[in-house]
């Protein structure tokens, strides 16, 4: 790892307070007058017999190389999908209709991006991330056209989909999923140290007297969280889950290319790390936010008391805590149309 | 972190800068160093991360103990 890298990361915990706990604190104040229903009304209620695990479907870069959705519809699989945000529009696309859809990021314009923005052509902000992220490529060009499909098929989709909706989130997103016909349930993010006097998460939940949950850092994470936790799955498979960038990807198509670029200049690169995986042979690149989160997720498997599959076929998830499975192997005994089979 | 970060001007050659002894030195340091706190923050994470004794889900302190994950 170069040494830009290692002191990047090494400061990720105090860079992501520095760059979404006030903006998340104060959209936890304005969601307050809009929260009914929480996460702790979803985990009242017993899991279905016969509905042992869940798959998350994260939205990584393996979405889209390997299709996935396409593996699961023809598998009849019948557990629940808990799809991050950014990976909505692939599944509604594909023909899957997740049970539920987790959002967290307090980006106050990005994340309703995800499920179709109604003002995205008034919108003039010179935000260009759509047109480099790969979260959702598909997104990325034609962008009003795509928004509109996408915003015709949350609405026709929204109300079978529960929202899994954390108080940081910007009050467009509660907006949108209410609007596309969602019920949402709150979450707040466990953000700091409870037990300490000053505990922004206590003050929180003092507030609003919602459940505060570990997010892991990112979206997908907490989605895998919210799965054995709150859905009590004990076995969890996450798809998309890649946490890093496929070989190739030039460094102008990752997310911080522009701020990576505005702050080191010609040594942007070094803040790439390169992690060769040893069940694909292949070599991804983690930008400092993606290898943290990496970190951050095998930290979580290891006390998690469920049995995470990582059926991404991809990515650098890898470790201690994290069985790597092919998804077909995972839906072989736990789909009917391949029992039969 | 400030060896790495791309600069805007070069120092004249020959010239070191005298170590700060002035209150309006000292401030623009400061303010320097939280710009420079505030671009990196762009970097950061989506939302912070904390995970203490097993706890994924914390519902006050009655719950805290029922929420703690098993083993």
């Amino acid at each position: 790892m170069k040494p830009l890298a290692k002191a990047l990361i090494s400061r990720m915990p105090q860079l992501t307070v520095l760059r979404s706990a006030e903006t998340a604190l104060e959209n936890a104040k304005r969601n307050q007058p809009d929260i009914r229903l929480t996460i702790g009304d979803l985990a009242a209620a017993p899991p279905l017999a016969g509905h042992d695990s869940a798959i998350v479907i994260a939205a990584g870069p393996s979405l889209h190389r390997h299709n996935p959705v396409a593996e699961i519809v023809s598998s009849g699989y019948e557990g629940d999908i808990v799809a991050a945000d950014g990976a909505l529009g692939y599944c509604l696309r594909n023909g899957l209709v997740p049970d539920y859809v987790v959002t967290l990021d307090p980006h106050p314009t990005r994340i309703c991006r995800w499920f179709g923005d109604q003002n995205l052509a008034s919108r003039r902000d010179g935000d260009d991330y759509f047109r480099r992220q790969d979260l959702d490529p598909h997104l990325g060009t034609d962008e009003l056209a795509r928004n509109q499909e996408l915003l015709a098929l949350v609405n026709r989709h929204g109300p079978s989909i529960k929202a899994v909706i954390c108080t940081s989130a910007d009050r467009s997103v509660a907006t949108r999923c209410r609007e596309a016909g969602m019920t949402l349930y709150w979450w707040n993010p466990l953000m700091d140290d409870v037990d300490r006097r000053e505990s922004v998460a206590r003050a929180l939940y003092r507030l609003n007297k919602v459940p505060c949950m570990v997010s892991g850092g990112n979206v997908g994470s907490a989605a895998w969280v919210f799965t054995h936790q709150v859905l009590r799955r004990p076995e969890v498979a996450v798809v998309g889950m890649d946490l890093s960038y496929p070989p190739g990807t030039p460094l102008t198509k990752t997310q911080y290319y522009t701020e990576l670029k505005a702050l080191f200049g010609d040594r942007a690169e070094e803040a790439m790390t390169p992690i060769q995986n040893p069940h694909t042979q292949e070599t991804w690149h983690a930008d400092p936010a993606y290898f943290w989160y990496r970190s951050c997720f095998l930290e979580l498997a290891a006390q998690a008391p469920c049995t995470t599959f990582n059926c991404t076929e991809g990515g650098v998830l890898f470790g201690d805590g994290v069985e790597w499975m092919p998804l077909r192997e995972f839906l072989a005994s736990r789909s009917p149309a391949r029992q039969e089979t | 972190m400030a060896e790495f970060l791309k600069g805007n001007y070069e120092l004249p050659k020959g010239k070191t800068p005298k170590p700060s002894a002035s209150p309006k030195k000292a401030k623009r340091k400061d303010l320097t160093s939280e710009f420079e706190e505030r671009a990196l923050s762009k970097l950061g994470g989506s939302l912070c991360f904390v995970m203490k004794k097993n706890t994924f889900v914390w519902s006050g302190e009655g719950d805290e103990a029922a929420r703690q994950s098993a083993d």
